[in-house]
């Protein structure tokens, strides 16, 4: 555990060192849910329909939380491990040492999603009490520990399905298109263009059977508070589940992995 | 002219055989342009989904401002983002003396040197986007308007170079853009959307976006007849200006160049 503690300890050292850019990337995560707040500012102010599906404070809260979710929970792990660790054969280094590769790359990884997590909770405070944003919030006891229990989950899927992409650079030569066809399918179906509750009735239905929608979507919509306790309990299965799954699919391509890694990339 | 007219073809002529020799990396840009691309559409169709109109703008304007965005930085990505976006590793390295000591405008030079080829399919993937959804408005465009159309896309490139290679020319004071660059690229996506959009911005953020939020609504009013005099006019007094400026930024900071050497 301490050897654990001592590389996030160096790593949190490197964000420091490297706050500028974490705050860029940071930037980068709001720019679209602003432009989205812009857009639904201006649909819901034009027409009522929406207006009795989600108020315009809502909207906002919504965009914002997801901003702070896509800082806090998406994690961005897989270029590291496609690019540094198996392409330019860094990987040797790892598998040298007497701990957990996946243990350790978690680790390396948590002090950015802190860092940008803290912008997000930031701006998330500076837009509400600047604007007066009257929201609503998770309230009784027993939702919040299964709020907070769905975004761990939720940062534990992210985690690990972003390994599972990193390691496919094993059999790929350019990585990249790789990149693109995930973030596609991310914003799609992880809730990021709207509420996944306003989509049509089928892509919400397989956005719902997917596991991105458990990454930002719903923990967003709990941290809400527009879940009922046993709702919240069935989304702590589904997360468990795809924890599950997962991870055993990483297994199996980390052991593929190990018999076709040649220690100076491909 | 005769000799930039023979850098550009020769530029043309090295980019087809990049090309050739990487052919596997042409088909992967060109499935990334389709999936990017069917992102926007999906998005645009979700959105309007449940909004059937915004600002006076419904889901077919909506698609088409999509489809201009995509031809402006299609074009955008396969000429100039790849050179301009190496002027950096040029100053950093030094290599820039080489090009220096060529006889033909440094900054011709620096700003076409890679050419994407494909991402070319943006171009056509908006155009055919553009096409669509101008068919089910009804819209049939005179030659008038097309002309106006390019001259248009043609000012929104130049507001896009301009910012990028002004931003790029940063490199001579700072050491590493990478960030910033990504975070440009970010800035420029946003543009996607029309000016009605940022219109519920307070008017002073307005008048700071205002070179980026000209870039895809301006040549969209002319394609869709919803032309805005004074818009227009203001896309090409900022297209001038904003070119004018980096040129001078250019030039003044090209002064502190030192090469890697000194």
């Amino acid at each position: 555990m301490k050897k654990f503690i001592n590389i996030f300890l160096l790593h949190f050292q490197e964000v420091i060192q490297n706050k500028g850019r974490a705050f860029i990337y940071f930037l980068m995560i709001l720019l679209n849910p602003l432009i989205l707040i812009l857009f639904w500012n201006g649909a819901i102010s034009e027409d009522t329909n929406i207006a009795s599906q989600w108020s315009k404070n809502e909207m906002i809260t919504y965009y914002l939380l997801m901003t702070l979710a896509m800082s806090f929970l998406i994690v961005h792990i897989e270029e590291d491990v496609a690019f540094k660790d198996i392409k330019e054969g860094v990987l040797v280094k790892y598998l040298l040492r007497p701990f957990s590769y996946l243990i350790s790359k978690f680790v390396e990884e948590l002090p950015w999603r802190i860092a940008e997590g803290l912008f997000g909770v930031l701006v998330f405070f500076v837009v509400v009490l600047f604007f007066s944003i009257s929201f609503s919030f998770v309230d009784s006891i027993g939702e919040i520990l299964l709020t907070v229990l769905i975004v761990i989950s939720a940062l534990c899927i992210s985690f690990i399905y972003k390994m599972i992409l990193g390691l496919l650079a094993n059999w790929t030569t350019d990585f990249w298109g790789v990149m693109s066809i995930q973030e596609v399918v991310f914003l799609i179906f992880g809730g990021m263009v709207m509420p996944l509750s306003m989509y049509p009735e089928l892509l919400a239905k397989i956005s719902y059977g997917l596991p991105f929608s458990y990454i930002a979507y719903f923990p967003v919509i709990a941290i809400q508070g527009n879940f009922t306790i046993y709702e919240l309990l069935r989304i702590v299965l589904f997360q468990m589940f795809w924890i599950a799954a997962l991870y055993k699919f990483y297994q199996f391509l980390w052991q593929k992995s190990l018999r076709i890694f040649t220690g100076v990339g491909q | 002219m005769n000799k930039i007219g023979r850098y550009l073809s020769k530029i043309i002529a090295v980019n087809i055989k990049v090309l050739l020799q990487y052919r596997g990396t042409f088909y992967i840009g060109a499935v990334s342009s389709v999936l990017w691309m069917s992102l926007a559409v999906l998005s645009i169709s979700i959105l309007t989904y449940q909004a059937q109109e915004v600002g006076g703008w419904n889901r077919y304007e909506l698609l088409a401002a999509q489809g201009v965005y995509s031809i402006i930085l299609g074009l955008m990505y396969t000429f100039f983002s790849e050179s301009i976006k190496n002027i950096g590793q040029l100053v950093r390295f030094g290599n820039l003396d080489l090009l220096i000591t060529k006889p033909l405008d440094l900054q011709l030079l620096v700003s076409v040197r890679a050419i994407r080829f494909y991402q070319l399919v943006r171009v056509v993937m908006g155009i055919v986007l553009l096409v669509y959804s101008l068919t089910q408005l009804q819209i049939s465009a005179e030659p008038g308007t097309i002309l106006a159309f390019i001259l248009f896309i043609a000012a929104s490139m130049l507001i896009i170079y301009s910012m990028w290679f002004a931003m790029m020319t940063m490199s001579f004071r700072f050491v590493d853009l990478f960030n910033l660059w990504e975070f440009l690229l970010h800035l420029t996506g946003t543009t996607r959307y029309p000016l009605v959009i940022m219109r519920q911005l307070s008017e002073s953020v307005l008048y700071i976006l205002l070179p980026l939020v000209v870039v895809t609504s301006v040549p969209t009013q002319v394609i869709v007849n919803k032309f805005d005099l004074s818009l227009s006019v203001w896309a090409v007094c900022i297209a001038v200006t904003v070119f004018v400026l980096s040129r001078q930024f250019w030039k003044y900071a090209l002064r502190f160049y030192t090469s890697a050497s000194s």
